[in-house]
Protein backbone atom coordinates (compact mmCIF):
# COMPACT_ATOMS: atom_id res chain seq x y z
CA UNK A 1 0.00 0.00 0.00
CA UNK A 2 1.14 3.24 -0.92
CA UNK A 3 1.48 6.01 2.24
CA UNK A 4 -0.27 8.96 1.68
CA UNK A 5 3.22 10.71 3.59
CA UNK A 6 6.49 9.52 4.09
CA UNK A 7 8.95 10.81 6.82
CA UNK A 8 12.66 10.99 6.53
CA UNK A 9 13.88 10.89 10.19
CA UNK A 10 17.23 9.06 9.20
CA UNK A 11 20.33 10.19 11.36
CA UNK A 12 18.09 11.57 13.94
CA UNK A 13 18.24 10.55 17.32
CA UNK A 14 15.80 10.29 20.40
CA UNK A 15 13.14 11.79 20.66
CA UNK A 16 13.21 13.25 17.14
CA UNK A 17 11.96 10.71 15.00
CA UNK A 18 8.62 9.99 17.69
CA UNK A 19 8.33 14.07 17.77
CA UNK A 20 8.27 14.26 14.11
CA UNK A 21 6.47 11.16 13.67
CA UNK A 22 3.57 12.87 16.14
CA UNK A 23 3.74 15.92 14.44
CA UNK A 24 3.14 14.32 10.79
CA UNK A 25 0.40 12.34 11.50
CA UNK A 26 -1.40 15.37 13.19
CA UNK A 27 -1.18 16.47 9.84
CA UNK A 28 -2.93 12.96 7.86
CA UNK A 29 -6.90 12.98 7.57
CA UNK A 30 -8.46 10.10 10.13
CA UNK A 31 -6.98 6.72 8.09
CA UNK A 32 -3.75 8.13 6.73
CA UNK A 33 -0.85 5.98 6.57
CA UNK A 34 2.32 7.47 7.34
CA UNK A 35 5.72 6.21 6.08
CA UNK A 36 8.92 6.29 8.61
CA UNK A 37 12.29 5.71 8.22
CA UNK A 38 14.51 6.06 11.29
CA UNK A 39 17.88 4.81 12.39
CA UNK A 40 17.88 5.51 16.21
CA UNK A 41 18.67 1.90 17.21
CA UNK A 42 15.94 2.27 19.90
CA UNK A 43 12.74 2.83 16.80
CA UNK A 44 11.36 -0.20 16.81
CA UNK A 45 10.63 -0.25 20.49
CA UNK A 46 9.69 3.27 20.17
CA UNK A 47 7.54 3.50 17.70
CA UNK A 48 5.57 0.34 19.53
CA UNK A 49 4.91 2.15 22.07
CA UNK A 50 3.87 5.10 20.65
CA UNK A 51 1.36 3.61 18.40
CA UNK A 52 0.41 1.92 22.00
CA UNK A 53 0.05 4.91 23.90
CA UNK A 54 -1.53 7.37 21.04
CA UNK A 55 -4.15 4.35 19.38
CA UNK A 56 -2.30 4.83 16.35
CA UNK A 57 -1.95 1.57 14.71
CA UNK A 58 1.19 0.21 13.20
CA UNK A 59 1.05 -1.28 10.47
CA UNK A 60 4.78 -2.62 9.35
CA UNK A 61 7.77 -2.53 10.83
CA UNK A 62 10.57 -3.77 9.38
CA UNK A 63 14.50 -3.42 8.90
CA UNK A 64 16.86 -2.94 6.42
CA UNK A 65 20.51 -4.50 6.97
CA UNK A 66 23.36 -1.66 6.79
CA UNK A 67 25.34 0.78 8.59
CA UNK A 68 23.26 2.16 10.34
CA UNK A 69 20.67 -0.15 10.27
CA UNK A 70 17.35 1.58 8.62
CA UNK A 71 14.24 0.84 9.78
CA UNK A 72 10.97 2.03 8.11
CA UNK A 73 7.06 1.64 9.41
CA UNK A 74 3.82 2.16 8.27
CA UNK A 75 1.81 3.88 10.61
CA UNK A 76 -1.97 4.07 10.15
CA UNK A 77 -3.92 7.02 11.94
CA UNK A 78 -6.56 5.95 13.80
CA UNK A 79 -8.26 8.80 14.97
CA UNK B 1 7.74 -4.71 27.69
CA UNK B 2 4.64 -5.71 28.87
CA UNK B 3 1.14 -5.53 26.98
CA UNK B 4 -1.11 -3.66 29.56
CA UNK B 5 -1.28 0.47 29.53
CA UNK B 6 -0.25 1.58 33.24
CA UNK B 7 -2.64 4.06 34.41
CA UNK B 8 -0.59 6.87 34.38
CA UNK B 9 -1.48 9.42 31.83
CA UNK B 10 0.53 12.77 32.71
CA UNK B 11 3.84 13.81 33.45
CA UNK B 12 5.44 16.21 36.44
CA UNK B 13 9.08 16.66 36.05
CA UNK B 14 10.82 18.84 38.55
CA UNK B 15 13.84 20.35 36.59
CA UNK B 16 16.21 21.27 39.58
CA UNK B 17 20.24 21.12 37.45
CA UNK B 18 21.50 23.74 35.69
CA UNK B 19 23.63 21.83 33.66
CA UNK B 20 23.06 20.09 29.75
CA UNK B 21 23.26 16.34 30.73
CA UNK B 22 20.19 17.28 33.40
CA UNK B 23 18.16 19.00 31.21
CA UNK B 24 18.38 17.15 27.60
CA UNK B 25 17.20 14.31 29.63
CA UNK B 26 14.12 16.23 31.26
CA UNK B 27 13.07 17.83 27.58
CA UNK B 28 13.41 14.71 25.87
CA UNK B 29 11.01 12.80 28.55
CA UNK B 30 8.64 16.09 28.45
CA UNK B 31 8.74 16.10 24.23
CA UNK B 32 8.25 12.34 24.30
CA UNK B 33 5.25 12.32 26.52
CA UNK B 34 3.42 15.32 24.59
CA UNK B 35 3.98 13.27 21.66
CA UNK B 36 1.88 10.33 23.07
CA UNK B 37 -0.60 12.43 23.79
CA UNK B 38 0.11 13.17 27.63
CA UNK B 39 -0.46 16.41 29.39
CA UNK B 40 3.27 17.45 30.47
CA UNK B 41 4.14 20.16 33.28
CA UNK B 42 7.53 20.67 34.06
CA UNK B 43 8.65 23.01 37.55
CA UNK B 44 11.83 24.40 36.86
CA UNK B 45 13.62 25.27 39.91
CA UNK B 46 17.29 26.00 41.38
CA UNK B 47 19.69 25.49 38.81
CA UNK B 48 17.33 24.27 36.30
CA UNK B 49 15.74 27.73 36.04
CA UNK B 50 18.63 29.09 34.22
CA UNK B 51 17.04 27.79 31.24
CA UNK B 52 14.49 30.16 31.61
CA UNK B 53 16.88 33.02 32.76
CA UNK B 54 17.28 36.01 30.27
CA UNK B 55 20.72 35.82 29.05
CA UNK B 56 21.65 32.45 30.96
CA UNK B 57 20.04 29.90 29.00
CA UNK B 58 22.21 30.15 25.83
CA UNK B 59 25.81 29.17 28.16
CA UNK B 60 24.53 26.22 29.82
CA UNK B 61 27.40 23.66 30.20
CA UNK B 62 28.06 19.83 31.02
CA UNK B 63 27.94 18.55 34.39
CA UNK B 64 31.95 17.54 34.98
CA UNK B 65 30.25 14.32 35.64
CA UNK B 66 29.39 13.63 31.93
CA UNK B 67 33.66 13.73 31.02
CA UNK B 68 33.10 16.03 27.79
CA UNK B 69 33.34 19.72 27.60
CA UNK B 70 30.45 21.95 25.78
CA UNK B 71 31.42 22.23 22.79
CA UNK B 72 31.88 18.30 22.27
CA UNK B 73 28.55 17.57 23.68
CA UNK B 74 27.07 20.40 20.98
CA UNK B 75 28.92 18.37 18.22
CA UNK B 76 27.40 14.60 19.18
CA UNK B 77 24.20 16.54 19.70
CA UNK B 78 24.04 18.38 16.51
CA UNK B 79 25.50 14.91 14.83
CA UNK B 80 21.92 13.50 16.14
CA UNK B 81 19.46 16.23 15.04
CA UNK B 82 19.21 17.60 18.65
CA UNK B 83 18.07 21.11 18.61
CA UNK B 84 19.74 23.55 21.44
CA UNK B 85 18.43 23.89 24.79
CA UNK B 86 16.67 26.72 23.91
CA UNK B 87 14.98 25.66 20.82
CA UNK B 88 14.12 22.33 22.76
CA UNK B 89 11.51 24.11 25.35
CA UNK B 90 10.42 25.91 22.86
CA UNK B 91 8.99 23.00 20.96
CA UNK B 92 8.43 21.48 23.85
CA UNK B 93 5.88 24.62 24.73
CA UNK B 94 4.44 24.46 21.00
CA UNK B 95 3.64 20.52 21.69
CA UNK B 96 1.56 21.88 24.60
CA UNK B 97 3.67 21.45 27.65
CA UNK B 98 3.35 23.41 31.07
CA UNK B 99 6.31 25.60 31.86
CA UNK B 100 6.34 26.86 35.87
CA UNK B 101 9.02 29.21 37.35
CA UNK B 102 9.91 28.37 41.07
CA UNK B 103 8.95 31.38 43.10
CA UNK B 104 10.84 30.55 45.91
CA UNK B 105 14.24 30.05 43.10
CA UNK B 106 13.38 33.80 41.92
CA UNK B 107 13.09 34.84 45.62
CA UNK B 108 16.53 33.56 46.90
CA UNK B 109 18.21 35.03 43.92
CA UNK B 110 16.96 38.50 43.69
CA UNK B 111 14.88 37.73 40.54
CA UNK B 112 11.55 39.36 38.95
CA UNK B 113 9.67 38.14 36.09
CA UNK B 114 11.45 40.56 33.79
CA UNK B 115 14.77 38.39 34.41
CA UNK B 116 12.77 35.82 32.69
CA UNK B 117 13.34 35.25 29.15
CA UNK B 118 10.75 36.43 26.72
CA UNK B 119 7.79 34.03 26.15
CA UNK B 120 9.53 30.81 28.14
CA UNK B 121 7.11 30.13 30.64
CA UNK B 122 3.32 29.83 31.82
CA UNK B 123 3.46 30.92 34.81
CA UNK B 124 5.76 31.50 38.60
CA UNK B 125 4.50 29.27 41.33
CA UNK B 126 5.40 27.74 44.36
CA UNK B 127 5.82 24.32 46.05
CA UNK B 128 2.40 24.10 47.34
CA UNK B 129 0.73 24.28 43.82
CA UNK B 130 3.61 22.21 42.45
CA UNK B 131 2.76 19.03 45.15
CA UNK B 132 -0.91 20.16 44.05
CA UNK B 133 -0.14 19.24 40.29
CA UNK B 134 1.76 15.69 41.50
CA UNK B 135 -0.74 14.82 43.65
CA UNK B 136 -2.98 13.67 40.88
CA UNK B 137 -2.82 10.00 40.85
CA UNK B 138 -2.58 9.99 36.86
CA UNK B 139 0.40 12.03 37.21
CA UNK B 140 4.62 10.23 36.95
CA UNK B 141 6.41 12.47 38.70
CA UNK B 142 10.08 12.65 38.27
CA UNK B 143 13.10 14.76 39.98
CA UNK B 144 15.57 15.52 37.16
Amino acid sequence: MAPDKILDAKGLMCPMPIMKTSQAVRELPVDGVLEILATDPASKPDMEAWCKMTGNELLSASEEPGTPKVYRFTVRKKK
Amino acid sequence: MSEQLHGKKKLVLVASKGTADALYPALILATTASAQGMPVHIYFTFGGMKLLTRGSAGGIKPSADLGLSQEQLAGLLQKGGMPSLPDMLKAARESGVKIHACSPTMNLFGMTEKDLADGVCDDVIGAATFLQLASDPEALALFI
